[in-house]
C-alpha cells in the first residue's frame, strides 16, 4: 500500500479526519469567528475499520513494510 | 422563498487549509437566507481511502449519511470529492439491496442503519436548483460587468455522469458558467476545460498533476481570463496554492488569481474583499480588485 494511504488511514483512525488538524488552525478558526470543528466519534470509526476488515489489511501492509525495510538493510 | 436548511458537511481539506472557502460560503449563504446546521461528529467522506479499500470508503460515507438521516436533513457540501462520494454512496445504497444489507451489517456495530432518507447537494446545486438563477440575480448589487473569468468545474461534481445524475455535461459543464454569468462577469471558453486538476494522484505522483495544472493555467491565460473560478478545495489548492511552485518548476509566469465561486458571488453581492477573505489567496487578485473598484 503506498505510504500516503497508510498516513491517511492512520489519521482517520485517530481523528476521523484525513488530515491532522494543528492546534494553531483550530485556534485560527475561533479567531475567524467560525464554529469549532466537530470532534468525530473515533471509537465508531475504529469499529468500522475492524468490521470491514481494513484494520487487518493495514496491519499486514505495515508488517510487510517492516520486512521490506529489514531486507533492504 | 421557503426556508432552506441543510446539514453542513465540511469535510477535511476545507478546515485543514481553506478557511477562505468556508468563510465566503457562510457569508454568502447567510445573506441568501440559507440556514446551515453544523454536522456533529462526522468523519472523512471516505474518498481518500477508496483507492485502497472500497468497502471501508463505502462504510465511512454511509455513517455520514446516517448522521444526516438521524437529523432528518439533507447534506450540503462545498467539496467536489465529498459530494461525489456521499452522493454516489447514497444512490448506490438506495438502489442496490445487497450492498445496503452488507453495509448495514458493518453499521450495526455502531448502532446505525442506512435507511435512504437523505440527499446530498453541492453548493452549485443549492444555488442553481434550490435558489435558482433568477432569484440569485436579485441579490447582485455590484455586478462585475467587464470582468473576464474562466471556470473549472472539476471532476467529481459531474463525473461519472450516470452516477452523479444532476444534468450537467461532464465534457461541457454549464452550471458553474451560468452561476458566473449571474454575477455580471463574462465566462470565457478555453481549450480542454474539462481536464482534471490532477490532485487525486498527487500523493503518489507529482509530475502528472503539475503538468496538468501548468497546461490549464497556460490555456486560461491564453483565453484572456483575469481569474480562474473553482468550486472544489482540492482543485483550488492545485491552481492557487501550487501556482508559484509550478511557475518555478516550469520557469513560466502565470499570475492567474484563483477565486472560490463564493468569493466571486460575494463581490457581486457587495461584500468587501476582506470579508470574503480574498486576502487569503496565494495569488493576490490585485488587478481584478482595482478593476472592480473603478
Amino acid at each position: 500500500m503506498p505510504r500516503v494511504y497508510k498516513i491517511f488511514a492512520s489519521n482517520v483512525l485517530k481523528t476521523g479526519y484525513v488530515y491532522l488538524m494543528p492546534e494553531s488552525r483550530l485556534k485560527r478558526r475561533e479567531a475567524e469567528g467560525l464554529p469549532p470543528l466537530p470532534k468525530s466519534k473515533v471509537e465508531d470509526v475504529a469499529k468500522l475499520f475492524e468490521a470491514t476488515g481494513f484494520s487487518e489489511i493495514l496491519e499486514s501492509s505495515e508488517s510487510l513494510e517492516k520486512v521490506e525495510v529489514k531486507m533492504g538493510d | 422563498m421557503a426556508e432552506l436548511e441543510y446539514l453542513f458537511y465540511l469535510g477535511c481539506l476545507i478546515p485543514y487549509r481553506l478557511a477562505s472557502y468556508e468563510i465566503s460560503a457562510r457569508k454568502v449563504l447567510s445573506k441568501l437566507g440559507v440556514k446551515l446546521v453544523e454536522m456533529p461528529d462526522f468523519n472523512c467522506c471516505g474518498f481518500p481511502l477508496a483507492p485502497v479499500d472500497h468497502e471501508l470508503a463505502l462504510t465511512l460515507a454511509a455513517r455520514n449519511l446516517c448522521l444526516a438521516e438521524q437529523r432528518k436533513l439533507n447534506i450540503l457540501t462545498l467539496c467536489n470529492g465529498c459530494f461525489g462520494t456521499l452522493n454516489e454512496v447514497n444512490k448506490m445504497l438506495k438502489e442496490e439491496r445487497a450492498i445496503r444489507d452488507r453495509v448495514n451489517g458493518y453499521l450495526q456495530n455502531i448502532g446505525m442503519e442506512f435507511k435512504g432518507e437523505t440527499s446530498v447537494k453541492h453548493i452549485v446545486h443549492l444555488l442553481t436548483e434550490d435558489i435558482g438563477l433568477e432569484k440569485l440575480k436579485e441579490y447582485v448589487s455590484n455586478p462585475l460587468n467587464g470582468l473576464r473569468v474562466a471556470q473549472h468545474t472539476g471532476c467529481h461534481l459531474v463525473r461519472p455522469a450516470k452516477k452523479v445524475d444532476r444534468g450537467d455535461n461532464p465534457e461541457d459543464p454549464h452550471m458553474l458558467k451560468s452561476l458566473i454569468r449571474v454575477t455580471g462577469a463574462e465566462c470565457v471558453d478555453y481549450m480542454d476545460e474539462a481536464e482534471c486538476c490532477g490532485n487525486p494522484i498527487i500523493g503518489v505522483n507529482e509530475e502528472i498533476p503539475f503538468e496538468l495544472t501548468k497546461e490549464k493555467l497556460r490555456r486560461v491565460k491564453a483565453a484572456g481570463a483575469q481569474a480562474l473560478i473553482t468550486v472544489c478545495p482540492a482543485c483550488h489548492m492545485m491552481y492557487d496554492f501550487n501556482q508559484p511552485r509550478i511557475e518555478r518548476k516550469f520557469n513560466e509566469k502565470f499570475g492567474i488569481p484563483v477565486l472560490h465561486y463564493t468569493q466571486l458571488l460575494g463581490l457581486a453581492m457587495g461584500f468587501q474583499p476582506e470579508e470574503i477573505r480574498l486576502n487569503q489567496l496565494r495569488v493576490k487578485p490585485l488587478d481584478l480588485l482595482s478593476q472592480i473598484r473603478r
